[in-house]
């Protein structure tokens, strides 16, 4: 398919690249009872996509490029749609064409004849890799190849064929994993898109965090436009890349109203012996945290308190009713301010001072076993198996079934750490503390 | 490790000891009972780990003390043993633990074997796992109470197999459930609007298509109702058109005149013809076909027409004339009956009565005197009686004075007298018989006597009185009687008088004499009053006649007249006038007639002259077929010239009816001929209104499509804007996320139960394993050995944590329990396992023996030195004993043996047989 722009006044071209903008889903603050975010995490996706399209106007970019999953399901996808075909009238009026693909969370086969979107929205098909170019001054600026997924997993390496037979700056629109044993979203690697010659920006989309991951080609993935849980920490947004001639200079834009953050506090290194020393520790993070003023309406934090130390003998007494207590003590000094520090858990995984004999069996065999389940896919199929009914194994994030627990890395981590002191506690009922 | 050198300076029954020349492989302690050697024993487990209070070691003299020289690893060390301290490492910074590295507990359950030990543990499997399963049993010795505590706390949270259905996870599955619902309601709701979208895509898509087919087929409706609208117009012109060629052909030769008005001539002549038959008809009706007649009324028109206006006149005459003689005649009855009634003399003379002298006599005289004579003859009829009962009172008068003076009355006196003596006489009879009844009569009757004598008396002296008053009435009476006469004669006198005036009153009236004469004042003015009418039936006579007269007279002029018209001679009959009356208004009735008659004859004649004159006909023409001609070619003529006029005209309207917006728009510019052709393929009548209805229907069912589609379109859009606005699903989500933290959270603690007792279970199993494969391999050889080849194999127990073993014979037997083997063999199999597990600790730490195998025969004694001797090249072995066999046994196989005889705590280096035979008659059985 060939369009033809003459909206390209020539010099430099710059365009937006977003993606996973998965619109109509919210934060997941959980249980936090605080007003301010909770009304906040039903709008802040909205918010950060909106803030990328003001970004869009006020510098003027030629077009804006969206990697996939724009919607996050189809059950959020009415009020979705309706603030995303607003905002692409917004662009309308300031001329700025968009050029999308669909991803696994909202294939064309899911959307399609829903949306009507208004004529500015150019969405590539998913039967083909199909071409827009985009002139300026009746001279060919730009090409721009992409496909979007038919459904919610597509298996082939569809990036084989974006051929592009244009000297002019050809961009590559792809939703994938950027995993060769993927084989849902797009096996794919570096390398392989690299080898496609004809493509001198890769826009890709998939993965919620940001990165430019090569140069020549430039291979990029904006991530996720607001973190919406602890699975995306940090500072999210989208690129904002110029071009002259081929020379790409993609700089990188915050979007996020809210920044989600686990902080770790190790107490065998900062040895707290009371509450009072452990809330100062975390008040100083918290503090630090503030003083970064990244232009953001908040953060959501989460300290997970580890390690060994003096202070477990108090912490274990109640290790939940205590984080608790810390929760509320450092919300009611931080619940105010600006930017907001929300302290959505303080997660107390601490375990006591023992002094452990290499032969020990036991520790020996706790260690054996952690690490094979972690290294041993059969193994941890088997322990999973063991584990119960109610786990299932992440093997696809996407697709998770909320009345299972997914057992992804981290939780994993945790509860084979959990596990551990577990043991070792149970061990040492009555004994001295030392194996 | 290795002892070297042993310097005991306090312990127990051991005192100020040196044992050097300690062998690096077998030391043999030969001693009796109570020699010392148990508590060597433990001096030598106290060298790694010291003294444990409460173990059964003698009491100190002073404090514990001995030290050690050892060789660790090619190092010399010295261990210093004080008190219950720790044991030191002389010169060493490291710890005794860096040698000893297994614990105590294993050490001394292990490493050091007596037949206690072994006894003991075969029963108590705890025990005998530490033993068997030596270093590192305990730190998964307690894996099993582990297991079951961890497996009890999990299973509180999520039972045996981590159901999210149940414990604590239920609750928070179920809430989970709930807003897994509610965001499938909202899926559904969003597949219900991708629904409505697709719906509303179609339909709108529809909707055009129906408002196009609507347009299409309204143009088509519109053209064919202009058409239709026209059709009558388009028709019109076809047939105007047809007609003017017709009409062409037709009035060939009309000169086109137009101004004369035929139908009016026509009709004019034709009324006139009609009016002429209509009056023909009625004259002839009357008067035949005599035209004379006609002329004849018509000349006397005036004297009929006022011979019958006077008609009414005579009539009134006649009918007056017949009303005076019947007055006339009425009256004179009248008279005739006043006069009998009065005097039937004169009803035959009324010649007389005309002649009486009324007038000489007044009234009122005759009123005065008969008045006067009635007067007198009353006064002398009321004296005559008042005489009369004057003489009657006097008769009445004289007879009661003559009464009075004769008689008395005494027969009513005697008679009652009588009576009451007669009763008095009675009650005197009756009282002889009956006293009392008798003197009841005898009293009455003396009382009646009494009463009556009483009132008699009364009565004289009244009549006396009555007398006198009588007597003067008589005298009054008879002067009254004597006036009365003198005044009768007197009146006798006066009525004579007016006897006279009253005859002669009669007379001149001529009344009877004998009439009454209260009569004469009514006879007077009654005979008045027939005069009076007789000489008015006079003037009426009078009158009557000249009345006649007059009639007679108009009643012959009519006659005259209606003869002159009939044509005969007619005399007049006043009885017979209405014959007169009618024929005189018959002909005035008819002169109109007469006067149309004669107007129409000559109007006609007018008209048909006009007519020749004005159509310019000969005599013979027919008038009317004439007229009909002209009319007929005049109004077709007119008819062309409107036809031409209205084609025009028509041609007009209808390019004006062309001429619209819309059309325009239909067709584009279109010339007049283009619609003409419209017309001229149009069908008509049915066939057009079919087409229409057609249409019609078309468009019927199009705007109801459309309606439908506009009101499901409304429908839809306003379900789309509700599902629009649902918030339902964000409210779910953050509900389900905070639902998830909290199944995760226990899925956390549940994971790290059941983690902690997967890692335990296979800690444990592994542990097994390992121990069957390494211990148990080693122990299967040692066995077999001591068994001499009888039993080839140890097997772990399906529990090895229940500390039994399995044994497999040579012959493939698998015994399944130790409890099935002989007390010796069971020893053996587990001295077997020791000896193995001793073999894998990697630290070589001293073995110490304590006459463990006294229930060995002989045959098994020498395979177990033999392999005790091949286990002193990796650990140095110390034996206790008391045995000969043992020392000779271990003589034979070991050379580099050293032997010390122990004799009540006290040490002495010797040889195997200066031991043996110190030991001399205990041996083996």
């Amino acid at each position: 398919m060939i369009k033809d722009y003459n909206s390209y006044g020539g010099g430099i071209l710059k365009f937006l690249h977003l993606s996973d903008l998965h619109l109509g889903s919210i934060l997941n603050i959980g249980n936090i009872k605080e007003s301010r975010l909770e009304s906040e995490a039903k709008v802040s996706i909205y918010n950060s996509f909106k803030k990328a399209i003001d970004i869009a106007i006020e510098e003027k970019v030629d077009f804006i490029i969206i990697s996939g999953d724009i919607y996050d399901r189809d059950c959020y996808f009415v009020k979705a749609n309706k603030i995303f075909i607003e905002e692409m009238n917004r662009l309308m009026s300031d001329n700025i064409q968009v050029f999308l693909i669909h991803g696994n969370h909202d294939p064309l086969k899911v959307i399609k004849n829903i949306s009507e979107m208004p004529i500015n929205v150019h969405v590539f098909g998913s039967k083909r890799g199909e071409i827009f170019k985009f002139y300026g001054k009746n001279e060919e600026v730009c090409n721009i190849i992409g496909q979007s997924y038919e459904n919610r997993e597509e298996g082939n390496k569809i990036y084989k064929d974006y051929f592009v037979n244009s000297s002019a700056f050809n961009i590559g629109i792809l939703h994938t994993s950027l995993n060769p044993g993927d084989k849902s979203y797009v096996p794919s690697s570096i390398k392989e898109l690299c080898s496609i010659s004809s493509i001198d920006y890769w826009a890709l989309g998939h993965i919620h965090k940001n990165g430019v991951l090569n140069q020549k080609p430039y291979i990029v993935y904006p991530g996720i436009p607001q973190g919406r849980d602890f699975g995306e920490t940090g500072i999210k947004g989208c690129y904002l890349v110029n071009v002259q001639g081929k020379e790409v200079t993609p700089r990188y834009i915050p979007l996020g109203e809210y920044i989600f953050l686990e902080i770790e506090i190790d107490i065998s290194k900062n040895n707290p012996t009371n509450l009072t020393e452990l809330i100062l520790i975390m008040r100083e993070k918290i503090k630090k945290v503030k003083e970064l003023n990244v232009g953001i309406k908040g953060y959501i934090t989460r300290f997970n308190i580890i390690g060994r130390g003096e202070i477990n003998k108090l912490l274990k007494l109640d290790k939940e009713e205590i984080g608790r207590s810390i929760e509320e003590t450092l919300n009611s000094e931080f619940r105010n301010g600006f930017p907001l520090v929300w302290t959505e858990k303080v997660e107390i995984r601490t375990s006591e001072i023992i002094k452990i004999k290499e032969e020990n069996k036991l520790i020996i065999g706790i260690e054996e076993e952690i690490k094979k389940i972690n290294e041993d896919e059969y193994y941890r199929k088997e322990f999973l198996t063991y584990l119960g009914m109610v786990y299932r194994e992440s093997y696809d994030v996407e697709n998770e079934d909320s009345t299972k627990i997914n057992i992804e890395t981290k939780f994993l981590n945790k509860i084979l750490n959990s596990a551990k002191d577990l043991i070792i506690e149970q061990y040492l009922e009555g004994e001295e503390y030392e194996i | 490790m290795k002892f070297d050198r042993i310097s005991i300076v306090d312990y127990g029954i051991l005192r100020n000891q040196i044992l050097e020349g300690l062998s690096s492989e077998i030391n043999i302690i030969g001693g009796y009972n109570r020699a010392g050697k148990t508590t060597f024993k433990n001096l030598i487990k106290s060298f790694g780990y010291g003294i444990k209070k409460g173990e059964d070691i003698p009491p100190a003299n002073e404090e514990y003390r001995a030290s050690a020289d050892i060789n660790h690893q090619g190092s010399k060390y010295i261990i210093s043993l004080t008190g219950y301290g720790n044991p030191k490492l002389i010169g060493d910074k490291r710890e005794i633990e860096s040698i000893y590295s297994v614990d105590y507990y294993t050490y001394s359950r292990l490493f050091s074997i007596d037949l206690d030990e072994l006894k003991k543990v075969s029963k108590d499997e705890e025990k005998l796992a530490y033993v068997l399963l030596g270093g590192g049993y305990k730190e998964i010795a307690k894996i099993p109470k582990m297991i079951q505590s961890i497996s009890k706390e999990g299973d509180k949270i999520g039972g045996k197999n981590g159901n999210p259905k149940s414990k604590e996870f239920k609750p928070i599955y179920e809430k989970i459930k709930v807003e897994l619902s509610n965001i499938e309601e909202a899926k559904n709701k969003v597949k219900e609007y991708e629904e409505k979208k697709e719906s509303l895509k179609r339909l709108t898509s529809r909707e055009k298509e129906i408002i196009s087919s609507i347009n299409e087929e309204d143009d088509k409706l519109y053209l064919l109702q202009i058409l239709k609208a026209n059709y009558g117009v388009y028709k019109g012109i076809i047939d105007i058109e047809e007609k003017i060629k017709e009409y062409n052909l037709i009035l060939e030769g009309f000169n086109g005149d137009l101004t004369i008005d035929g139908e009016k001539i026509k009709k004019e002549y034709m009324e006139s013809l009609k009016s002429i038959e209509d009056k023909e008809k009625q004259y002839k009706n009357l008067f035949g076909n005599d035209i004379q007649i006609r002329d004849k009324l018509l000349s006397k028109k005036e004297e009929i027409t006022n011979s019958n206006m006077n008609i009414s006149g005579i009539k009134n005459k006649v009918d007056n004339l017949r009303k005076l003689s019947e007055e006339i005649h009425r009256k004179e009855e009248e008279v005739n009956k006043e006069i009998i009634g009065l005097n039937i003399s004169l009803l035959d003379n009324k010649k007389e009565i005309l002649e009486i002298k009324g007038d000489s006599i007044s009234l009122d005289n005759i009123e005065e005197i008969t008045r006067n004579y009635e007067l007198l003859i009353r006064e002398m009829e009321v004296n005559q009686n008042i005489i009369i009962e004057t003489e009657t009172n006097i008769n009445t008068y004289e007879k009661l004075l003559n009464q009075y003076i004769s008689t008395k009355d005494d027969k009513t006196y005697i008679k009652y007298m009588m009576m009451n003596a007669l009763t008095i006489f009675i009650g005197s009879i009756v009282f002889i018989y009956n006293k009392t009844f008798g003197s009841l009569i005898g009293v009455s009757g003396l009382i009646g006597t009494l009463l009556y004598m009483y009132r008699n008396t009364n009565n004289i002296k009244e009549k006396n009185d009555n007398y006198k008053e009588i007597n003067e009435k008589l005298e009054l009476n008879k002067n009254k009687r004597e006036y009365l006469i003198k005044s009768q004669n007197k009146d006798k006198e006066s009525i004579n008088y007016y006897g006279y005036k009253i005859d002669e009153i009669k007379r001149i009236l001529k009344m009877s004499k004998e009439s009454n004469v209260s009569s004469i004042k009514t006879y007077y003015i009654r005979i008045n009053e027939i005069i009076k009418n007789l000489y008015g039936i006079d003037s009426m006579k009078e009158n009557e006649k000249k009345i006649k007269k007059e009639i007679s007279e108009i009643l012959d002029s009519l006659y005259k007249l209606v003869g002159y018209i009939q044509g005969v001679n007619l005399q007049g009959d006043i009885n017979n006038i209405e014959y007169i009356f009618r024929e005189i208004e018959k002909l005035a009735n008819n002169i109109p007639l007469c006067e149309n008659h004669k107007y129409s004859m000559e109007n006609n004649k007018n008209l048909q002259n006009f007519i020749k004159e004005e159509f310019n006909l000969g005599e013979n023409d027919d008038l009317l077929e004439s007229i009909d001609n002209y009319i007929e070619n005049k109004n077709r003529y007119e008819s062309l010239l409107n036809n031409i006029k209205n084609k025009g005209l028509k041609e007009e309207v209808l390019k004006k009816s062309m001429e619209n917006n819309r059309l325009k728009k239909i067709f584009g510019e279109e010339d007049f001929e283009f619609y003409l052709e419209k017309f001229k393929n149009l069908g008509e009548g049915e066939e057009l209104d079919k087409s229409i209805d057609e249409i019609e229907g078309n468009l019927r069912r199009y705007n109801g499509e459309l309606n439908d589609s506009k009101r499901e379109i409304i429908k839809l859009n306003y379900r789309i804007e509700e599902l629009n606005s649902f918030s339902k699903i964000e409210d779910a989500s953050i509900k389900l996320v905070s639902h998830k933290e909290e199944f995760y959270n226990v899925g956390e603690k549940y994971g790290s139960f059941r983690a902690a007792n997967f890692i335990l279970n296979n800690i444990q199993k592994n542990f097994m394993l390992d121990t069957k494969e390494n211990l148990l391999n080693g122990g299967s050889r040692v066995f077999e050995k001591l068994t001499s080849g009888e039993y080839k194999n140890i097997e772990i127990g399906e529990n090895i944590l229940s500390s039994d073993f399995m044994v497999e014979k040579k012959d493939g037997d698998l015994i399944k329990s130790s409890d099935y083997l002989s007390r010796g063999t069971k020893e053996q199999l587990f001295l077997s396992v020791r000896i193995s597990r001793i073999e894998e600790i990697k630290e070589k730490l001293p073995i110490i023996i304590d006459d463990s195998f006294v229930n060995f025969d002989m045959k098994t004694l020498e395979s177990t030195v033999n392999i005790i001797n091949s286990l002193s090249e990796r650990n140095q072995i110390f034996i206790m004993t008391c045995h000969k066999s043992l020392v000779n046994l271990i003589a034979k196989v070991n050379k580099n043996a050293s032997y010390f005889k122990l004799e009540e705590g006290n040490f002495q280096k010797t040889d195997s047989f200066e031991l043996g035979k110190y030991l001399g008659g205990r041996d083996f059985q």
